[in-house]
């Protein structure tokens, strides 16, 4: 098992250091720059502390609304395949119109691609999710 | 164009760039007195050229924009600037407040690379300024009423217009000939993309009747606005222009992500959407557009402009083009789906359509 600090931890204290030590001693043109790394490294952090939970509760999702039996959930690269493939299928019979009707199966799916959605917010930029009075 | 070399400065252009301009102009003689390259642009750079004139049809000193590709940006499935000049050419004709478009040169150019030279339109196209400070560009619900009208008058430029056949004609309409677009983009693409899908699909199955095909600038929105203290100068970057529906660069001037942080004030985080519609009413004669119709013009916006930014990140992941700003574009595609899936349930709610 690796030594702390753990990835979540590393990226948070870089970016602490960056912003109170390096940021202010930086001219203007230059700080955009900086903040940008500072956004980037704040995702990085975020998606080290979730870990897997969101891919899996995204393939737990797409399953249920495929009606697939309930089944072990696979994990690492197993599981980002997974879900890229379940993505896939989603994105094909979409286009094909397999959920157009307005029924029961429609209300599942909106309410599927609306958390899809508000997961990756919780990674990429939670402050939006507050915005919108979704967190 | 392979032969030439791209001056990447222009400064060794200086003598070159001269002498085509008195050429252009019918001067005697010009001299570029100041030239300068002006802030912004991922695919293409803008450098504000000053010149003294000797006799010809610009005698005296002037300012303009000379507009061409960046070097080493990678071409996108945009207008060429020889297109774009002929765009802007008829959009000036048709009375919209375009930066007045002079002289174009695809081939041997003296820059090396595709230009063309616009009129210079003092001011500032600074879209955090406009939102934050209310009289920039006078009032400003007037101010959006006055780009509504822009929108209208741009709008009668038609198909039939001379020197566009370049621009491809939506045949089954403008919803239709988006959908197709974005759907071919992503085939290209190996990650699937299913709130995209699904808002193509309901765009599809809940699109209007096609309305008449007009022009549309693409990137109608706050900050391709220049103004100063007298109102709008000049609307820039028409790489973007297509036929289209006249509505739908009015819903993108309403889209929440050029709202600029002010997501209270729908047009372009100035002011109401329905200044920018009245503007627009009353210069091409037709009624008000309704809420329905706008929230319809509003998810393809959001659709349209999800996919451009996935298309703004593969530019860095490809590694082609590596930049931070573009990389991170990645992460900003969920707020447009985000709002495409807010405003589709709205729509569904109000029973639109």
């Amino acid at each position: 098992m690796q030594d702390r600090p753990t990835p979540e931890e590393l990226l948070t204290y870089a970016r602490q250091v960056l912003l109170d030590e390096v940021l202010p001693d930086l001219p203007a043109e230059r700080r955009v720059t900086v903040l940008m790394i500072a956004n980037a490294m704040a995702i990085a952090a975020r998606a080290a502390a979730q870990g897997e939970a969101p891919l899996r509760d995204e393939l737990a999702s797409l399953r249920a609304l495929y009606g697939d039996p309930p089944q072990a959930l696979p994990t690492g690269p197993d599981l980002v395949a997974a879900v890229t493939e379940s993505n896939a299928r989603l994105a094909v019979d979409l286009r094909a119109g397999a959920f157009d009707a307005a029924d029961a199966r429609g209300r599942a799916l909106r309410a599927h691609l609306l958390e899809s959605a508000c997961q990756k917010l919780r990674e990429s930029k939670p402050k939006h999710l507050k915005a919108e009075r979704l967190a | 164009m392979t032969d030439l070399v791209p001056d990447t400065d222009l400064a060794q252009s200086r003598p070159a760039l001269a002498a085509y301009l008195a050429e252009a102009s019918g001067a005697a003689g010009a001299e570029i007195v100041a030239l300068e390259k002006l802030a912004g642009g991922t695919l293409q750079e803008n450098w504000h050229v000053t010149v003294d004139f000797e006799g010809g049809a610009e005698a005296g000193r002037r300012d303009y924009v000379l507009r061409t590709n960046r070097p080493g940006a990678i071409p996108d499935a945009t207008l060429t600037r020889p297109q774009e000049y002929a765009v802007m050419r008829a959009a000036f004709a048709a009375g919209v407040a375009v930066p007045e478009p002079l002289w174009s040169r695809e081939t041997d150019s003296p820059i090396g690379r595709a230009f063309f030279v616009m009129r210079y339109a003092p001011g500032t196209a600074s879209p955090h300024r406009l939102v934050k400070e209310p009289d920039l560009g006078g009032p400003h619900p007037a101010l959006a009423a006055r780009m509504g009208a822009e929108a209208a008058r741009m709008q009668r430029v038609r198909p039939d217009a001379a020197g566009l056949d370049f621009l491809p004609l939506p045949a089954e309409g403008a919803v239709a000939a988006t959908v197709a677009e974005l759907r071919a983009y992503l085939d290209t693409r190996p990650e699937p993309h299913p709130i995209i899908e699904f808002g193509l699909r309901w765009l599809e199955v809940n699109a209007p009747p096609p309305g008449p095909v007009v022009l549309c600038h693409g990137d109608y929105r706050v900050g391709n606005f220049m103004v100063d203290a007298t109102g709008l100068t000049g609307i820039l970057d028409w790489e973007l222009a297509s036929w289209g529906d006249p509505l739908q660069d009015l819903g993108y001037f309403c889209a929440k992500f050029w709202r600029f942080g002010a997501a209270d004030k729908a047009a372009g985080g100035i002011a109401d959407r329905t200044d920018l519609y009245r503007g627009w009413a009353e210069e091409s004669g037709q009624p008000m557009p309704t809420a329905a119709a706008m929230r319809y013009w509003e998810i393809l916006a959001n659709i349209r402009w999800a996919t451009i930014s996935i298309r703004q990140a593969e530019r860095h992941l490809s590694g082609r083009e590596p930049n931070l700003e573009m990389c991170l574009t990645g992460r900003v595609t969920v707020e447009m789906e985000l709002e495409a899936l807010r405003l589709i349930a709205e729509a569904e709610e109000e029973g639109d359509g």
